[in-house]
């Protein structure tokens, strides 16, 4: 079963492959609807907006609020100032709120009984399970050199897996350090555990640069995937790459 | 800082990996010599075109070949006693700049070679995307959905 939802000015798209209630995949979808109305930094009534004017303490904020905080706080000492939620007197949480929402919805998705099934949030992803018994879940990374094509298609079980690119999007990651646009990487990959945490690494690695991956890899454990502007690739820790 | 350690072990365990190659290579060179009755100085045989430098009681010293890689240029000296490596010594080494090319571009042939290949295997989902259209994602869910 496919279900997609457009939110947070993207799609979510659910491909479920074992039979659960309909309700359980609202209630996951509604994780994201929840998570928009909260940390949009375009709806003025979000409660991030209000932290932002300063309508609003950031220490009595909802507990959601804080964990996003707290977890973006820790990213960004973790990462030297690299990784940052807030750019000269802004708030913007958009670097770890997909992701954070996406692991939620996944969670909240297992909770329910889910077992095999893939969250895909603008790119972001979740897998559990399989697609089919004894199959494993093959997740394209885009190529962003080359609409349509892919750099390569990974092997994977559960897993969580975020890319961070310039995409439609261009030169979008500015290195928390020095404000400026990363040029670095073309792409970047991170595979962990928790999407939350692969969501901000892809971010805080292609700003970071050269020393990026090794940083992401040492420090938490995670997978990482990173092609440079010459097409070179560099990839650190355990990649099941697909085979055909 | 840690990261700096870290960033050296990786590059030690490197150029470790080059030079067991290139070492290994005279390694092969340094057996053909030692079978030709233990006369140093013709090691040039079809697997290295290394040059013996010296022979000493303490063993004989081969320099190998100036290998280019992307990251710059690596030459190293082996020193054998018999067929046995004793030494290494690194003769050229990829400048700082180099290395750090190196530290970020670990791919192998071989993983190239997986990777390339990976492009032609099912895909059930697509990491990699920031759209500002809507329309890409679901695209390419439709076709991943019509192939299926």
């Amino acid at each position: 079963m496919n279900r997609t939802h457009r939110i947070m000015g993207t799609v979510v798209s659910l491909d479920m492959r074992c039979t659960v209630p309909g309700a359980l995949i609202d209630r996951a979808f509604a994780v994201f609807d929840a998570a928009d109305a909260r940390f949009s930094p375009f709806r003025d009534d979000s409660e991030l907006a209000e932290i932002a004017r300063g309508d609003a303490d950031a220490e009595t904020a909802s507990a959601d609020m804080r964990e996003v905080l707290a977890l973006a706080d820790a990213f960004e000492r973790a990462s030297g100032g690299a990784f940052s939620v807030r750019r000269a007197g802004s708030l913007d949480a958009n670097g770890i709120v997909k992701g954070w929402a996406a692991q939620r919805a996944a969670d909240e998705l297992t909770a329910g009984g889910a077992t095999d099934f893939c969250l895909n949030a603008g790119g972001d992803l979740v897998t559990r399970g399989a697609p089919a018994p004894g199959d494993v879940w093959h997740a394209g990374i885009r190529d962003p050199r080359v609409p349509g094509k892919l750099i390569g298609v990974v092997a994977l079980g559960a897993a969580a897996m975020a890319t961070s690119g310039g995409y439609e999007r261009g030169d979008h990651i500015v290195d928390g350090r020095s404000g400026a646009a990363s040029g670095h990487w073309s792409s970047v990959t991170v595979i962990d555990n928790d999407l939350t945490v692969a969501d901000v690494l892809a971010t805080a690695v292609y700003a970071m640069g050269t020393g990026g991956p090794a940083w992401a890899h040492e420090e938490f454990g995670s997978s990482v995937i990173a092609l440079d502007h010459a097409g070179r690739l560099c990839v650190l820790g355990a990649v099941a790459w697909a085979r055909t | 800082m840690s990261r700096r350690w870290q960033g050296t072990a990786l590059f030690a365990v490197i150029m470790a990996g080059l030079s067991a190659t290139v070492a290994g290579r005279l390694l092969t060179a340094g057996d053909a010599t030692a079978g030709a009755a233990g006369t140093a100085g013709t090691s040039s045989t079809s697997t290295s075109s290394g040059t013996t430098s010296s022979g000493t009681a303490s063993g004989t010293t081969v320099t190998g070949d100036a290998e280019q890689t992307r990251f710059g240029t690596v030459q190293v000296a082996v020193t054998f006693a018999g067929s046995k490596i004793t030494a290494v010594k690194t003769l050229q080494a990829p400048s700082e700049s180099g290395r750090d090319q190196m530290l970020t571009q670990l791919a192998t042939p071989q993983l190239e070679h997986e990777v390339i290949a990976s492009q032609s295997a099912r895909v059930d989902t697509v990491s990699g995307a920031t759209y500002t259209s809507e329309g890409y994602l679901a695209s390419v869910q439709s076709a991943i959905d019509a192939h299926r």
